[in-house]
């Protein structure tokens, strides 16, 4: 690991990873219930890496990690080849550099889907004016213009998703970490987010870790991952 | 969307939650501003009552804890009064006694006994009629003036016999000095009060009216000679007395402490109720830290949830207390104590302890949410 970094800095051809787990473990109750072990993992600035395996095998755990929302009980997790120090580091990370989109979409229930948007903006970006203006236009750009003041229980499905990648977009961040993104949503709108998640990590040269069980949405990454029991099974081309 | 808009969503969400802690807060406000309106009220009547006089200090037996109940000779006032920077001295016996009201229960009213010499009887603005003269009325009682408010609850007026302590006296005017004491007084001689409370020779208080009133340093000189010449007085400017008096320190006591209990329920209502929202909100919460909030900015949003259900309280609990103080001081004994109003000083007091308690009840809620563990709360529910 420590070789790899410094072959990085020596070799301008070697690019230092966006995101990475080295020896990452993380293990609940006690070290009863194992989720991840020992994985190492590398996400290079702009690509687009697909991370499949059945159920229980880590997935989320791994996108957890790779976003801070939780810590390795052993290993170490990076961010442009730096550890970050703490919740509070991990926090403005997420903040600038890392968007989330979840299966479940979890938007929040009593703001619209305009104000949903504008929740990772405050205290990032400035002005109220500033803020509902990018939302606005993010918005707009994922064919939600004429539902910015619709509350979550009166969008469908794909449009919460939609509203979810936009949300995951405030911040122009340079990792998104998507968790079973078309998990929740029928065959014709799983399509839709995909083919929206694929364009805008092209249109913005964004990193995308997508995790999913679904094969065809795996086909869509450059590179895929296989989990299986919390190690890595394999990893080559979807 | 600004920092107000997640709290005010949160409020909006459950609004008949909301509703009933508003509810609560404004019912412990409101007892609050209640009782502190009604220690100031008794305060700032005691005050108006001895400036109404013409009462720059007064002087009273030592370590007396009440002053009615002070006793001091009457002919100390020649003494006092050939002291530098005294310009004229007055005693006066006071007393509180119970008068029944024709239906309406009972009232207590000061009685105050002043020498017809008195400055106080020259400081006293009758509405109509004249002091009493010494000695007996032409009905051959002795003679008395009303306190305005008195008159007109009694019912009697110039040439009305009235009754104290089972003896006759006559009505010979009815005075408005200003002040909830003072309006609801009895005036009468001193020789009349000393034998009718069977105290004769005595009074509780000498009414000091000094060279220059205005000057603080002047006036605490000249409350340094008197004691240093008198020890067995106590010496109290005006403005000082209500301050110093250990009844109305009790009341004071008194009502800050029950004050400070409802306030103790204002507390435990915000907390619960945030403890209530932040533990449903779970999983929010995590959505909150996913997006890149930082702990402080969770905890802020949930602390100034805490401030805004408060200030929905506090704002309701004014406007309760208000009405409350009037229904109060309807009640014929505090309302002859007690000055009416309610003051800005007690208003804001309400108000800064009111918020306080907002943000110490919420932060207990919104720590816990701050600590919350950002995964565990996106599993959750």
């Amino acid at each position: 690991m420590v070789r790899d970094e410094r072959r990085a800095r020596e070799d301008p051809t070697v690019t230092t990873p966006l995101a990475e787990l080295a020896e990452a473990t993380r293990v609940y109750d006690g070290g009863r219930v194992v989720a991840l072990r020992g994985v190492s993992l590398r996400v290079a600035p702009g690509e687009s890496l697909a991370v499949v395996g059945p159920s229980g095998s880590g997935k989320s755990t791994l996108l957890h990690l790779l976003g801070g929302l939780e810590a390795p009980s052993r290993g170490r997790v990076l961010f442009e080849g730096r550890e970050p120090a703490g919740p509070r580091a991990w926090s403005r990370l997420r903040a600038r550099r890392i968007g989330f989109v979840f299966q479940a979409y979890h938007l929040l229930p009593a703001l619209t889907a305009w104000e949903n948007v504008q929740l990772p903006m405050l205290g990032v970006v400035a002005g109220a004016a500033s803020r509902a203006e990018r939302a606005r236009g993010l918005l707009e750009r994922l064919g939600l213009g004429r539902r910015l003041h619709h509350r979550p229980a009166a969008l469908s499905g794909g449009e919460r998703q939609r509203v979810a990648i936009a949300r995951s977009l405030a911040n122009d961040p340079d990792l998104i970490l998507a968790d079973e993104p078309t998990g929740n949503l029928d065959t014709a709108a799983s399509v839709e987010i995909l083919d929206l998640l694929v364009a805008l990590r092209e249109e913005r040269g964004v990193a995308l870790v997508l995790v999913t069980h679904d094969a065809a949405a795996a086909a869509r990454a450059e590179r895929t991952v296989r989990l299986v029991d919390g190690a890595v099974a394999g990893e080559g081309p979807p | 969307m600004n920092a107000f808009t997640l709290p005010c969503a949160d409020l909006r969400r459950r609004p008949l939650r909301t509703a009933l802690t508003a509810l609560g807060i404004a019912a412990a406000v409101s007892s609050y501003l209640t009782l502190v309106s009604l220690a100031q009220g008794l305060e700032v009547g005691w005050i108006a009552s001895l400036q109404g006089r013409g009462v720059h200090m007064l002087a009273l037996s030592r370590d007396t804890v009440e002053v009615m109940a002070s006793s001091l000779p009457e002919a100390l006032g020649e003494e006092i009064a050939a002291v530098p920077g005294v310009v004229a001295v007055a005693g006066e016996m006071a007393n509180l006694v119970r008068l029944e009201l024709p239906g309406a229960g009972t009232l207590h009213v000061t009685v105050r006994g002043w020498p017809p010499d008195s400055f106080k009887w020259r400081a006293l603005p009758l509405a109509e009629g004249a002091p009493p003269e010494p000695g007996a009325s032409a009905a051959g009682h002795p003679g008395i003036v009303l306190g305005v408010t008195l008159a007109d609850l009694l019912g009697v007026g110039v040439g009305d016999p009235f009754a104290l302590r089972g003896q006759p006296f006559v009505v010979t005017g009815v005075a408005a000095p200003g002040g909830v004491w003072n309006d609801r007084a009895v005036f009468m001689p001193l020789a009349a009060m000393q034998a009718a409370f069977d105290r004769p020779g005595q009074v509780t208080e000498f009414g000091l009216q000094v060279a220059r009133p205005q000057d603080a340093a002047s006036l605490a000189d000249l409350e340094r000679d008197l004691e240093r010449r008198f020890p067995r007085l106590d010496l109290l400017a005006s403005g000082d007395i209500a301050g110093q008096n250990d009844v109305v320190r009790t009341f004071r006591a008194f009502a800050g402490a029950v004050s400070w209990v409802a306030m103790g329920m204002a507390l435990v209502i915000v907390l619960n109720t945030l403890l209530m929202s932040v533990t449903e909100r779970t999983r929010e919460i995590g959505v909150l830290a996913a997006v890149g909030w930082s702990p402080a900015r969770i905890l802020g949003t949930v602390v100034l949830q805490g401030l805004l259900l408060t200030a929905i309280g506090a704002a309701g609990g004014v406007a309760l207390g208000a009405f409350s103080l009037r229904v109060v001081l309807r009640h014929p004994t505090l309302g002859g104590l007690v000055e009416p109003g309610l003051r800005p000083e007690a208003v804001l007091e309400t108000l800064v302890a009111a918020l306080v308690v907002g943000a110490v009840g919420g932060l207990y809620p919104a720590w816990r949410a701050a600590r919350a563990r950002p995964a565990a709360s996106l599993r959750h529910g």
